[in-house]
């Protein structure tokens, strides 16, 4: 018998953010060349975000303004 | 794979997932942004969807066109009393089960989109949805009757065709003086009466065909921008009413009924497609609506069957007229 461990949340050892274990949207590796079109945040105080794409990628995007991300 | 907004969750109040192409699949969970009042993720393949339970303020929640399945109050436990909510729409999904229950608890509910969904069971009670803009509940697999729509003064658009185990009457819609559009075609099952419109004088669609109605077509001298009017396929007997009233008429279908008379008056040059084809018009009836589609002056064409079982045929005049109508380019049919 295997163990699982289902870790929810960021992984964190002595500070520094080894995983992302849960996220907004899980999905199957995308083929080459997938386009993510209009993807879109509003946050309090228009502050901007941090997106992770999943693929190596992570982007500062600003508060109410589309974004599009190719795989 | 895995999208994640790593900062700041908390503050984040709306999330529009957009679209990708080709579709991407897979589960969303919106738990970890607590401060989330939006979510869109319209016309993906969306598979699973959880977490809006711990986003007490959302009041938005769109998931059309996706795949999610599995029965509807397992994916949205406790979802249906929530008092936050103004918007839900999972249209075009692959979403089960009975939802037999009132959404009188969500005092905020402004648009219910459930379509093309195999949802099941009666349909849910909304008479005390007072705010209730949009219910759309049309490819389903409901049954029972239409709930009462007394008292739902902001109702626009209600859309329920297309259930065919739907039965009893249509309801008194003398309290929805806000709708503009209604439909409850291919409801095999339901009988009665089209309920009086004169209360409902922003109607511009109305569809009742395909059904098992009776009784007359009622006075349609209220709906001043009524554009389409459907009520083919049904066992609708006494006059055509007049339509002198509807100015921005597009569209007036009432084929395969048992009318046997028309009220006269004046067709708006709006009209581009009149279908009162098997019915029981006399050669008078069937003149008397040429010569209105002539003096209206229509030179852009248009579709008109006053032919098929039932009807006289034209005469004298109806054959002018009738000639009249297809030099301006309109197609016409008759006995």
């Amino acid at each position: 018998m295997s163990s699982v461990f289902n870790i929810q949340g960021q992984l964190k050892i002595q500070g520094a953010i080894l995983t992302q274990a849960s996220g907004l949207w899980e999905f199957p590796q995308p083929t080459s060349g997938t386009t993510l079109s209009n993807f879109y945040i509003k946050t309090i105080g228009n502050v901007t975000c941090s997106v992770d794409w999943g693929d190596g990628n992570i982007e500062v995007i600003n508060s109410a303004t589309p974004t599009n991300h190719t795989y | 794979m895995n999208i994640n907004i790593t900062s700041p969750k908390n503050l984040v109040t709306e999330i529009r997932l957009g679209t990708s192409s080709p579709r991407l699949s897979g589960s969303v969970d919106i738990s970890q942004f607590s401060s989330l009042t939006y979510f869109s993720g319209f016309a993906n393949n969306i598979t699973s969807f959880k977490g809006f339970e711990d986003c007490l303020n959302l009041s938005f929640l769109g998931l059309a066109d996706n795949k999610l399945s599995g029965n509807i109050l397992t994916l949205f436990p406790n979802y249906f009393k929530n008092s936050v909510i103004s918007f839900f729409n999972i249209n075009s999904n692959r979403v089960s089960g009975p939802l037999s229950l009132s959404l009188s608890a969500m005092s905020n509910l402004q648009e219910f989109r459930v379509a093309f969904n195999p949802l099941s069971g009666t349909m849910p009670h909304i008479s005390s949805n007072n705010r209730l803009k949009v219910f759309e509940v049309n490819n389903c697999n409901f049954s029972g009757n239409i709930p009462s729509l007394s008292s739902l003064s902001a109702l626009n658009t209600f859309t329920v065709d297309t259930n065919p185990l739907i039965r009893g009457t249509i309801p008194s819609l003398n309290d929805c003086m806000q709708l503009a559009s209604f439909n409850v075609s291919n409801c095999f099952q339901l009988s009665g009466t089209i309920p009086d419109l004169s209360k409902n004088t922003l109607l511009n669609t109305f569809r009742c065909f395909n059904c098992s109605l009776s009784g007359n077509i009622p006075s349609l001298n209220a709906l001043t921008v009524l554009r389409d009017f459907r009520c083919f396929s049904n066992s609708l007997s006494g006059s055509i009413p007049s339509l002198s009233a509807n100015t921005d008429l597009r569209i007036f279908l009432c084929s395969s009924n048992l009318l046997s008379g028309f009220n006269g008056g004046s067709i708006s040059n709006t009209v581009s497609d009149f279908q009162a084809n098997n019915n029981r018009l006399t050669q008078a009836n069937v003149n008397a609506i040429l010569a209105s589609l002539v003096a209206a002056n229509r030179t852009t064409g248009g579709v008109l069957n006053l032919g098929g079982s039932g009807n006289a045929a034209p005469t004298g005049q109806g054959l002018t007229d009738k000639a009249t109508l297809i030099s301006r380019g309109w197609t016409v049919t008759t006995n």
